[in-house]
């Protein structure tokens, strides 16, 4: 397992660099200029040569691509912010914990609630509650995050005056961050109740589901000892693909709700041509997604112990039958 | 039975949901010239009601707070590396200049300096008060106010702005005596010594904790001192109890940036915030028309200007002809309201009207039988094609296709190609695009700032002209110090300039704002500096 893991993280590197030659390479070859950013419209065409000499932009591609690879791998150097002169690093690290934050708690509630729906919706198939749970799958996944975002603000914090309309940053302002958190996870949510309830639909039709009704066991021990963790093994995969589907939709929400995370600077950074910032804030993004998955790929084994065996060293079966010869010769 | 139920009732959803998704397609947008006057702003600003204390409708919980809602958060807090909008609104709390300009008359005023006068074409003699402090104890002398000078010129926003300011030659006659020099005569001196980029900072401060932190960390006179700085988030400042003139009543200002449009509203209308700048021309007609419970709009003037821009490399618009029959293809009313709407005026001038230098005339009559005409007797009786790239802010893009519709009916076959800001900016600087358009905040007040990207070396080269004479009187109205001949000059350049329809002024915009009902005081100049000293609460 440690050596899977092993193996798992020295496979992201080549995965960070695909990304950041992509990135660097779309930067590299848009249009725009980051020096009109820096000076405004009014300089002059000297002065915004000798920034772009002393911000290195007039270097050949694999010159600048070699530079800022380098950085990334000895210091983890991400550049500086051409608008602020801080380092990219430091104004990503400051943002990603809010993020993060966002992104987990809402796919927490998202799953949590999600399951129960699914489960409640599965095991009550074609009963008032499981067609309400559908229709609420079917609307809250065709609407678009930003729409939610909106139609929230104008119903609880207008209309209603029930939450503010922006987050106060702050362990007291939970209250605040209700909305945004409410935004990401109705989405995830659909997605999750769907996938549960026709994962649980498929398991609680298996015979060893039928043998422990027949044995008298209570239903909810049924569902929840042996049905469940089944079950669960598919609805993982759609919350670790729902990982990255949340922290694409803070991307939008942290805009509507100002929060101070890395969506809402890459948004502000993509406008101002900003493009140290964008390839640190994908960067970040890359390696959070890279190690969410490797987590939720662990989980599997955790949760399925026949994906646990193809993680443990095949080396066993050869020393258990060369001490059974060993015994058999003595 | 049930099941054929719950059938009919998703098919009759996706039935709606594809009907609904029909109905949203937007319709091409037709040019009306039968519609009238625009529903906008009254032309100049009205003196708003009293609000009684008793019709509050959300009552403020906290009265030494007082929390603005701007439109992005600045890049710093140096004015001489900033240039956006939400740069200078963030600063002016902090900071002062030597000479302000009185929001309503334009007419310049003592801050930080009690007089002025020029001694010579290149001297300018001045002096300050004697009980200014900055926020770090430091008192204000004539040293800082050089040091201030001789940063302006390398500043990479200000340098060209202020390239005819001398710093390191000026003089520093006594603590509160300076002659600040010039290599050229500059005739829009003041108004640049008002602008926002001539903010005077303390130069122990600067030199001591670095450009880049300085950047972060301002020290200025103004009435509130900076706090704090959570990126992303909002800005602090508390009052500054050692300031000079008229202490605000309250203690704290916020500053918070929300960039998304409707969530700014959101945030008035539900006093999540207690005010907010840069109105949606949607909410100002709400407001106009009082539909927005509790919330009160202001609006001046503003010097942010709007234009059609032509570049002189593209083959048909080399012949004035064809510049006179774009102007009378369109009309700048129907453009000017499928935009800014109600938060813009249509120009009459070249210069915006709180500018120095406005002065009306009669524009181009929208006249597409006489466009089609210029078009024929040009050479191009069957129009002829035209790229123009737009940025894809909401505004500018409505305008492009308003304008395309026109002179789609003239002949003109104009495609439009939207990018991003930063990236419509380059294309105009470096002259990838032919047809676009222009804007610009006047930041100086002053004449000489409109007509600067008309010059033949000035850095947008999609704006440019290659016009000796233009040239010759752009420098000579820098150069003028007397105001009536200086007035003359600009009112020369606007005729020379609309003759051979080098720029087409579209729209000048106001500087809108939207305050709680409890708000008091809350004012704002033509550049959007707000003047928070000034501010209180009713109830």
């Amino acid at each position: 397992m440690i050596r899977y893991i092993i193996k798992r993280i020295f496979m992201l590197i080549p995965v960070l660099i695909g990304v950041i030659f992509i990135v660097f390479s779309i930067n590299f070859i848009s249009p725009s200029d980051p020096v009109t950013s820096i000076v405004g419209e009014d300089a002059t065409l000297e002065q915004r040569e000798a920034i772009r000499e002393s911000l290195g932009l007039n270097d050949p591609f694999l010159v600048q691509f070699g530079r800022y690879l380098f950085g990334v791998a000895t210091r983890f150097d991400l550049g500086d912010d051409y608008i602020t002169g801080r380092p990219v690093r430091d104004e990503v690290l400051e943002r990603l914990p809010i993020t993060l934050t966002l992104s987990f708690v809402s796919l927490a509630v998202a799953g949590i609630l999600g399951i129960v729906l699914g489960i409640i919706s599965a095991t009550k198939q074609y009963s008032i509650l499981d067609y309400l749970s559908t229709l609420f799958a079917l609307i809250a996944s065709s609407m678009p995050v930003f729409w939610i975002g909106l139609m929230l603000m104008l119903a609880f914090s207008l209309k209603l005056n029930w939450f503010p309309s922006t987050v106060e940053m702050g362990v007291v302002s939970i209250k605040s961050w209700i909305l945004p958190v409410a935004t990401i996870a109705l989405n995830a949510l659909a997605v999750i109740t769907r996938n549960t309830r026709s994962s649980m639909l498929e398991v609680i039709r298996q015979d060893y589901i039928t043998t422990a009704r027949a044995k008298g066991l209570p239903e909810s021990r049924v569902i929840s000892c042996h049905a469940l963790k089944n079950a669960l093994i598919p609805v993982i995969t759609v919350i670790g693909v729902q990982i990255g589907r949340t922290i694409g939709n803070s991307v939008v929400t942290e805009t509507i709700f100002t929060i101070p995370g890395i969506g809402s600077l890459m948004v502000t950074a993509v406008k101002q041509s900003n493009f140290e910032v964008v390839q640190g804030c994908v960067l970040i993004i890359a390696i959070c997604f890279s190690v969410v998955n490797l987590l939720v790929d662990l989980l599997y084994a955790f949760l399925d112990p026949r994906i646990k065996g193809q993680y443990v060293k095949r080396s066993r079966p050869v020393l258990r039958s060369a001490a059974k010869e060993g015994v058999d010769a003595a | 039975m049930r099941k054929n139920f719950w059938k009919s009732a998703a098919l009759l959803l996706c039935v709606a949901t594809l009907l609904s998704s029909l109905g949203g397609c937007a319709k091409e947008k037709q040019p009306d010239s039968t519609s009238g006057a625009l529903p906008g702003l009254p032309s100049s600003s009205q003196p708003q009601a009293p609000v009684d204390a008793a019709s509050i409708t959300i009552p403020k919980a906290d009265k030494n707070t007082f929390t603005l809602g701007t439109e992005n958060e600045p890049g710093g807090l140096d004015m001489t590396t900033q240039s956006t909008m939400g740069a200078m609104v963030a600063a002016k709390p902090v900071y002062e200049t030597l000479i302000k300009m009185d929001g309503e008359t334009g007419e310049f005023l003592p801050c930080l300096a009690t007089q002025w006068e020029w001694e010579d074409d290149l001297t300018l003699a001045v002096t300050l008060r004697d009980d200014v402090f900055f926020h770090n104890g430091d008192k204000l002398t004539a040293e800082d106010v050089q040091y201030t000078i001789t940063r302006l010129s390398s500043g990479a926003v200000t340098a060209s702005l202020y390239s005819s300011f001398d710093g390191p030659n000026s003089v520093v006659v006594d603590d509160t005596h300076i002659k600040i020099k010039f290599s050229s005569a500059c005739a829009p001196a003041i108004s640049l010594l008002s602008s926002p980029g001539a903010n005077v900072v303390c130069k122990r401060w600067v030199e001591q904790v670095g450009s880049n932190e300085f950047n972060r960390n301002p020290c200025g006179t103004g009435p509130f001192q900076f706090v704090e700085w959570v990126a992303g988030d909002h800005i602090t400042y508390q009052r500054f109890d050692n300031y000079w003139g008229d202490k605000p009543v309250y203690q704290n200002l916020v500053l918070k940036p929300i960039t998304d449009m409707t969530a700014r509203m959101i945030a008035v209308e539900s006093a999540s915030v207690d005010a907010v700048i840069t109105l949606t021309p949607s909410f100002t007609q709400k407001l106009l028309n009082n539909q927005v419970e509790g919330v009160q709009l202001k609006y001046v003037p503003g010097t942010y200007i709007f234009w059609l821009a032509m570049g002189e490399s593209f083959e048909p618009f080399q012949d004035v002809r064809v510049r006179k029959a774009i102007a009378h293809a369109i009309d700048m009313n129907q453009v000017a309201a499928a935009s800014w709407g109600a938060n813009c005026v249509v120009m009459d001038s070249l210069y915006p009207k709180p500018a120095w230098g406005y002065s009306p005339t009669e524009m181009w009559n929208y006249d597409p039988s006489l466009a089609k005409e210029l078009l024929a007797q040009a050479g191009y009786p069957n129009g002829f094609d035209v790229t123009f790239a737009v940025s894809e802010a909401t505004n500018p893009s409505n305008a492009a296709e308003v304008i395309q519709a026109m002179l789609k009916e003239v002949g003109i076959n104009m495609s439009i190609e939207k990018y991003t800001a930063a990236t419509w900016q380059t294309m105009t600087l470096e002259g990838t695009t032919d047809f676009s358009f222009g804007g610009l905040t006047i930041s100086t007040a002053d004449a000489s700032q409109v007509v600067s990207h008309l010059n033949s070396s000035a850095s947008q080269i999609t704006y440019r002209w290659n016009d000796p004479a233009l040239d010759t009187m752009i420098a000579s109205g820098m150069c003028e110090l007397d105001e009536g001949k200086r007035a003359e000059i600009y009112q020369e350049i606007q005729r020379y300039v609309f003759e051979n329809v080098y720029d087409i002024p579209v729209l000048n915009t106001y500087c809108t704002l939207a305050c709680r009902d409890y708000v008091q005081g809350l004012e704002s100049d033509s550049r959007m500096l707000l003047d928070f000293a000034s501010v209180s609460f009713l109830g």
